[in-house]
């Protein structure tokens, strides 16, 4: 308690307010607008981040991915076009609602069940952390070893699209971050003898190029620009009794189980909330309901998305392990500015550790104004085209890149970076699972070589220790129950779609 | 059915390729032992695991049979030129030519853009990043490079 209020006299400084509020506002920004997502505005956030102080820099960042979530709903409501891809599941029921002339509604809902999830998400992180921090002191390299591992695996089969492929990914990005100097012996490996890559791939290069360059790229030309957004005004905001005892247990629900699906590696708010939907379906006295604008349907999985967004910074504040792609990126700004994020941040750097979880009240309060007086802003955003938009990001991504080493080719890579995410995104390989390889690459080798040095090259020794054998089992049970469902929805898909043809 | 255009073969084999040239590049570096790894083990055991993921998306293609997504070329070359002006314009005139270059050439790749749009997005955006790079963050690049 005492820490936190630490952590509040640190958050609530007039420099930290600012770049929390910048963070939010941003996020919520890029949230509403489709086609770019969290990743892409924390990643084009880099660089600036680089001339904060590494606390105000988290708070900006971390900002940026919930208020994403926040805003992302606005998007999946009015135009059925989800903000980010963990809203996608908003739409089932939120576009339903607006078309009923519900969609003020909607977005109030959805802001409420938002906080309720945040704050939630919030709660689970203050409670848990110091635990999993206490536990993970015992850990040895094999048991890190185990948990990136299991990470790494989630990351590339619990995501959109087929888990082979995700893996693909997972190992690509694996073997990128091999390219440059060794940790430990200093040999440079993958250079091909060009200086500019002694000290690896650039990350900033490389998030923007996969994130942004290829995310523009893919976004231009590809929607139909005949869209109407309509006014919403707050008076149509106001719920009926009915939707507040719709939403209650839903919200609860949702917050339990986006906190679970955040706080392990790898999954992260997009699975939260496709889980919570169909756990609101399963238990709701009217599946039937869900699809043509049930306000469960919508109040459940925002809340979801919004606590996992929240749990994700468990794994990552505790042991330095991501919870997701874009705490991924986080922690490698971290370590850029120098602090290695692990067991031992929250004792070496208490004014970030305790800074940053308090500032997640404060950016969650900001949120709930932002998204319910000024949801007429973010509105109006939606009606500004995409092809005024775009110009403006590419050149923002090529300052950001520049101005991190003031190197002309860190702009050559972006731009090459990004022309093979795009056609990555053609062949349908998602990058999201690639960057967390990335970044967990160099630690994934160097557990893996200090286990093998202790344990005198025996590989088994990390299924025998009792703890990073367990992990390592509940790793091999994802990837296969994540196969197998891949599998049986294929096959249901391809069977629907043959009844469908002869139906015909 | 045309092999050309089946989407996972495609992506399949790419990266059984990549795959196979790091696994015979890690040969290059020293192996050690799985108690003392060299810093050739690592890339070598990815290598053939990536291979093998990529044989299977390889072998599965003829069953998902999808086609390749059409290419927007415009996009892609137009988004690509926009950066490149953007060093071009920076190497010769400095920061806020920079931006408006990248920003005149980007544009392009949406059909849709009038010189109307142009000419404002130029206004606006060159507006911005004076005031986010030079004012607020004094990054120390020139705005406007005189000779």
């Amino acid at each position: 308690m005492h820490d936190l209020l630490y952590g509040f006299s640190i958050a609530l400084t007039y420099d930290a307010l600012l770049y929390c509020a910048f963070g939010v506002t941003v996020g919520t920004a890029i949230g509403v607008l489709p086609g770019i997502g969290s990743l892409a505005a924390v990643s084009m956030l880099l660089p600036i981040s680089f001339y904060l102080d590494p606390t105000h820099a988290m708070i900006m960042l971390a900002g940026v991915y919930y208020g994403a979530e926040y805003g992302g709903s606005t998007a999946s409501i009015l135009l059925n076009l989800p903000g980010t891809p963990s809203n996608a599941v908003t739409c089932l029921d939120g576009y339903p609602m607006a078309q009923q002339g519900r969609a003020g509604i909607a977005l109030f809902m959805t802001t409420i069940a938002s906080f309720v999830g945040g704050c939630t998400g919030v709660l689970v992180l203050i409670l848990l952390t110091p635990a999993v921090i206490a536990l993970s002191l015992s850990f040895g390299a094999a048991e890190y070893f185990a948990i990136i591992m299991v990470g790494l695996l989630a990351a590339g089969t619990v995501t959109e699209g087929s888990p082979v492929k995700g893996l693909c990914m997972v190992v690509l990005g694996l073997l990128l971050g091999t390219v440059g100097s060794d940790l430990s012996s200093g040999t440079v490996r993958y250079a091909f003898g060009s200086i500019h890559l002694y000290d690896g791939i650039s990350l900033v290069a490389l998030a923007m190029g996969l994130f942004g360059v290829s995310e523009v790229i893919a976004s231009v030309n590809s929607r139909q620009e005949t869209r109407t957004v309509e006014k919403v005004s707050l008076r149509s905001m106001v719920p009926t009794r009915e939707d507040w005892r719709g939403s209650w247990f839903p919200m609860a629900r949702g917050s339990v189980v986006g906190s679970v699906l955040g706080a392990l590696p790898g999954t992260g708010p997009l699975l939260a909330s496709f889980m919570s939907y169909v756990l609101e379906k399963r238990v709701s006295k009217h599946p039937e309901r869900f699809g043509t604008g049930t306000i469960e349907g919508i109040s459940g999985p925002e809340s979801a998305n919004n606590a996992a967004v929240q749990t994700a910074f468990v794994p990552a504040l505790s042991m330095g392990i991501p919870g997701s792609a874009t705490t991924a990126v986080m922690l490698g700004a971290l370590m850029i500015h120098g602090i290695t994020p692990g067991p031992r941040l929250m004792t070496e750097n208490p004014e970030l550790f305790w800074g940053v979880i308090a500032s997640f009240w404060i950016g969650n309060l900001l949120l709930l104004v932002l998204n319910i007086p000024l949801i007429g802003i973010w509105v109006s955003i939606l009606r500004v085209p995409y092809h005024l938009l775009y110009p403006g990001i590419i050149f923002f991504i090529c300052i950001g890149v520049f101005a991190v080493n003031y190197s002309y080719f860190d702009v050559a890579s972006v731009l090459v970076i990004g022309v093979i995410g795009y056609g990555l995104r053609l062949l349908d390989f998602h990058p999201a699972p690639l960057l967390i390889g990335f970044i967990l690459g160099p630690m994934l080798e160097e557990y893996f070589r200090r286990a093998m040095l202790l344990a005198r090259g025996d590989i088994t020794v990390i299924l025998q220790r009792p703890i990073s054998g367990t992990i390592m089992a509940i790793g091999l049970l994802l990837v296969v129950y994540s196969l197998f469902s891949s599998y049986r929805k294929r096959k249901s898909f391809r069977a629907s779609q043959m009844s469908h043809d002869t139906g015909d | 059915m045309n092999f050309l255009r089946n989407r996972d073969l495609i992506g399949g084999s790419l990266m059984l390729i990549v795959g196979l040239f790091f696994f015979i590049g890690a040969f290059d570096y020293p192996m050690g032992t799985l108690r003392h790894m060299g810093s050739g083990l690592f890339p070598l055991g990815l290598g053939a695991i990536l291979t093998v993921l990529g044989a299977i998306v390889v072998a599965t293609a003829f069953r998902t049979d999808e086609r390749l997504p059409s290419v927007s070329w415009r996009a892609l070359f137009f988004v690509s030129a926009g950066i490149a002006a953007f060093v071009v314009g920076f190497e010769m005139f400095g920061l806020l030519p920079a931006v408006a270059a990248s920003i005149l050439v980007g544009a392009l790749g949406d059909p849709k853009v009038t010189p109307r749009d142009m000419a404002l997005m130029v206004a606006l955006y060159v507006a911005l990043a004076y005031g986010i790079f030079i004012v607020s963050l004094g990054l120390p690049l020139p705005p406007i490079r005189t000779f």
